[in-house]
């Protein structure tokens, strides 16, 4: 089969700019690995400035705009195993089925993968990623247990957490996870700490007011440490800032966690003690899945964590490598309407690469940008400081790109 | 109902679910070989070369300390096929899609 | 030379360390550089062949089974590095090849070697996946099979152990050559590291590192692929290969799909102690390039599907590909290169190095160190392609 662009993911990134590639007319597939498009808009479900987000809604929108365009395929359950350049193009072979696709221009829109937290038994049943709980919550309706508790903070622990409690699930509270051993990779206890800052908005109202108190880590340090054992009430549960899950137990299934205190240090002090749940939440964040666009041969940003490898990429989502583009959370952790704005920009990297025609589609670009600009700014959680760095420095690095010829 | 709180040992903490490693295997190599770069690391513990090909535990091997810090030291090489496929469909000669 | 001579190693793959282990257990001081980590290069993207199945009978049999048992010794001393025994077969695609099987035993076993030969009956049932049209294979039962990755990272760990220097990621500018023989290395970063000879087992990289001297070596890269498969049931505990790739030793023209002849494709089936198995391989010139073609990866699984059509659902889950050190006359150099005393090559195995590494090491060991060597170092010489005419010695 060929195609003139082939769309990895059906995301918010890869979806947006399958509807742009659509009413301009170009032969576009687009390919999930899952059963059903929408990627990670599925299981969202937050407040934001403008009111409700709802990923479902936006995911159907995004498919009913879609669905306009004769030209546009979806081919779901479909993995791209092997993506090669042949013939001043890309052909991609698919692990569910034989046979390839020809394509003259590739978006990777494959998103961003969870990060598991490794502590004592976390490969027992009813340990699962906050992701994980997500999805089972918001899209299939299924409880993820009776009780349950979240280890590790981060933008998406605390957004799932909200979630939860609102479809009704009773949670012991979002603890801290082991800092040592396996999980060194975690950082400090500050590190963790100084997550709050990014969702101190969306607690309730006397937690806003605390804003300026941790701003500072001086003081930070100081509210944490000095918190109550039972936690501080936030998003419907509990925040428990002070108190660290070093185990879980069970035999079979999960049927507790063992928790720890911390000092201001992140040490742990005293003595353990069990809690019982019947289901845990890990959230050691959310990383690019970079795999295809490094297979290509593009130039890379690689991190020792390997938690910011992602290709260098330009304005309109063109990496390095011919008619080899990227837009979404393979770039960089961020929102949906983040990853929608740079799935618009990368439809234009592809029409300007598929028409050979460097400066087309100007007005819209512009337009683009600005609506990237405007869903940066509205953002309401921020996934990861460290993500407006290293885009800077992927910026510079794509400006200094050796260039051919 | 009493329970035994948990050795706070992390050697026995599973760190790569595809082939059974522990953290404890992971520090033993890591004093055997001395490796210098998480490449290394991996070819002699089998860190990441099972099903996930690292994609689960990636993040977890940075909690070691390969000497070298450079980035050729933590750069892993992705192969195809970036998923699982069966060998029929593997070679199969068909174009159809 | 000294009683404790420096002996410098320039390549930390497979037969460079074998030899940093040979060369300090019989007590000279090593320094084993390498531009990479420990086995980076082809040591690490290979399988685990231990071999004198395919090994023509006389001296490249002898070489080969010296190391089997060189091996052997290395398997009681060393830490493990999953070595097994299980011996080896070769299967044969049609009645031409089953011909020659016949012949090939009949020969090997004239010379006194384990094998023996395996009519339709006795190889399905030593075999018991294989097509049901496979005419005939034969056994070697002195084959082994490690992993190349452990096996080169403990006989570095070994030559560690004795005082040897490693020095990864330390590319190597110059050989420092004083008076006509060798005094030591420049390293890039501009270090002189002097010793008392210089043994250059840089496998596909050597040529590149004695040009300058005006030595020239005729070890081209040839490229081999290799599938992983995930974990799952296994297709037999032995390393199986088809006959066809012998067929050329006899002057026969192999018999076999377009695409397996194109990409030099021929199934070899090692299972691993981690259950799971490897897939091999092809043989191309095509350069430095060490991609995954996908359309050698889809012939490799074709021809392997061929002789076992059970695995059809069995998982792949990585291809990888390496660059072997091919010589004209399938055998390795090991030798001193000739005027200029103190510097030594052991490079160019092709796809033996994993299974001479032994027997090169220690052959490097006790040619450098003056000893009665361990085999005739004679058809090693580098100079033997000089003499062919095909080499002008700078």
């Amino acid at each position: 089969m060929r195609t003139e662009a082939l769309i990895i993911g059906a995301g918010p990134a890869g979806l947006s700019a399958a509807i742009e590639l659509g009413q301009r007319g170009i032969e576009t597939l687009v390919v999930d690995e899952y059963p059903v498009p929408g990627g990670r808009l599925l299981g969202q479900m937050y407040q934001s400035q403008s009111g409700w987000w709802i990923g479902r809604r936006v995911a159907e929108d995004l498919l009913e705009r879609l669905g306009r365009f004769p030209n546009v395929h979806l081919m779901l359950e479909t993995s791209v195993s092997g993506l090669a350049h042949a013939g001043g193009g890309w052909t991609a072979t698919f692990s569910q089925r034989a046979g390839t696709v020809d394509a003259q221009a590739v978006l990777i829109a494959t998103g961003a993968t969870e990060v598991p937290i490794p502590l004592p038994n976390w490969t027992l049943p009813g340990v699962m990623t906050v992701g994980a709980a997500q999805t089972m919550a918001n899209v299939h309706g299924v409880r993820p247990g009776e009780r349950g508790i979240i280890i590790g903070f981060g933008a998406l622990a605390f957004a799932v957490a909200d979630e939860l409690t609102r479809a009704g699930v009773d949670l012991a509270g979002i603890v801290l996870p082991p800092l040592q051993g396996p999980s060194q990779w975690l950082g400090t206890v500050q590190d963790q700490w100084r997550r709050l800052r990014d969702v101190v908005h969306l607690g309730p109202r006397w937690a806003r007011a605390a804003t300026p108190l941790v701003a500072s880590d001086f003081w930070l340090e100081r509210v944490m440490a000095g918190a109550p054992q039972k936690g501080i009430p936030a998003l419907g549960t509990v925040l428990r800032p002070n108190v660290a899950a070093i185990a879980m137990a069970g035999e079979e299934a999960v049927s507790g966690v063992w928790l720890q205190r911390v000092d201001r240090r992140g040490t742990l002090v005293g003595e353990p003690w069990h809690e019982a749940v019947d289901f845990a939440c890990l959230s050691g964040g959310l990383r690019p899945v970079p795999d295809l666009a490094a297979a290509t041969g593009a130039a890379m940003k690689s991190s020792r964590s390997g938690l910011h490898d992602v290709p260098i990429f330009g304005p309109v989502g063109e990496t390095t490598a011919p008619g080899i583009f990227a837009a979404g959370n393979v770039l960089g952790i961020e929102g949906a309407p983040v990853a929608m704005a740079q799935g618009q920009l990368a439809s234009i990297g592809v029409l300007r690469h598929l028409s050979g025609n460097p400066t087309e589609w100007a007005a819209e670009q512009a337009a683009f940008s600005r609506a990237l600009e405007v869903a940066r700014e509205r953002a309401p959680l921020v996934f990861d400081r460290a993500w407006s760095q290293i885009h800077e420095e992927i910026r510079q690095a794509w400006t200094n790109r050796p260039k051919e010829g | 109902m009493a329970k035994d709180a948990p050795s706070h040992e992390d050697d026995a903490v599973i760190v790569c679910r595809c082939e059974a490693l522990t953290w404890g295997d992971v520090k033993q190599a890591m004093e055997a070989f001395q490796p210098t770069s998480l490449r290394q690391l991996k070819s002699v513990t089998r860190w990441g070369m099972g099903i996930c090909q690292g994609r689960v535990c990636r993040p977890m091997m940075a909690a070691t300390t390969v000497e070298d810090q450079t980035e050729a030291a933590f750069r892993l090489v992705v192969r195809p096929p970036f998923k699982p496929v069966a060998m029929n469909i593997l070679g199969h000669e068909g174009e159809k899609v | 030379m000294k009683s404790s001579p420096h002996v410098i190693v320039v390549g930390a793959g497979v037969i460079g360390a074998a030899s940093a282990h040979y060369l300090t257990q019989a007590g000279a001081r090593v320094t084993l550089i390498d531009q990479g980590d420990i086995g980076s290069g082809t040591s690490s993207r290979c399988d685990g062949n231990v071999l004198a199945i395919d090994k023509d009978p006389g001296f490249d049999s002898q070489m080969a089974t010296v190391s089997q048992q060189l091996l052997h010794e290395l398997a009681q001393e060393l830490p493990y590095f999953e070595y097994r025994r299980p011996g080896s077969y070769l299967v044969c695609d049609n009645a031409d090849e089953v011909e020659m099987a016949r012949e090939w035993v009949r020969q090997q076993q004239a010379e006194g070697l384990p094998f023996a030969y395996l009519d339709y009956e006795a190889i399905h049932r030593h075999l018991p996946h294989l097509a049901e049209d496979v005419p005939g294979g034969l056994y070697c039962g002195s084959d082994s099979t490690l992993n190349p990755l452990l096996y080169t990272q403990r006989l570095a760990q070994s030559a560690r152990d004795r005082s040897a220097d490693l020095r990864p990621h330390q590319p190597v500018g110059d050989i420092g050559i004083e008076g006509g023989a060798a005094k030591g290395v420049r390293l890039a970063s501009g270090e002189w590291v002097p010793g008392d000879a210089v043994v250059v087992a840089a496998g596909i990289w050597t040529p590149a590192l004695l040009e300058p001297l005006g030595i020239r070596v005729p070890i081209r890269p040839r490229k081999g692929h290799l599938l992983v498969s995930g974990k799952g049931p296994l297709f037999g505990d032995a390393k199986v290969m088809e006959f066809g790739y012998l067929m050329s030793k006899f002057g026969r023209e192999r018999v076999a799909p377009p695409d397996a002849m194109q990409y030099g494709v021929a199934l070899v089936y090692e299972p691993t102690a981690s259950h799971n198995f490897l897939l091999g391989s092809s043989r191309e010139f095509v350069g430095w390039d060490t991609s995954s073609n996908p359309k050698v990866v889809q012939s490799i699984a074709r021809r392997a599907m061929r002789f076992y059509p059970g695995m059809k659902d069995a998982t792949i889950i990585r291809s990888y590909a390496g660059l072997r050190p091919w010589t004209p006359d399938h055998f390795p150099i090991v030798s001193e290169v000739d005027g200029v005393p103190g510097l030594w090559i052991a490079a160019g195995h092709e796809g033996d190095g994993i299974g001479l590494a032994a027997v090169t090491g220690r052959l490097i060991a006790d040619l450098v160190l003056g000893g009665s060597p361990c085999i005739d170092p004679g058809p090693l010489r580098w100079n033997r392609f000089t003499e062919e005419g095909g080499m002008d010695h700078g």
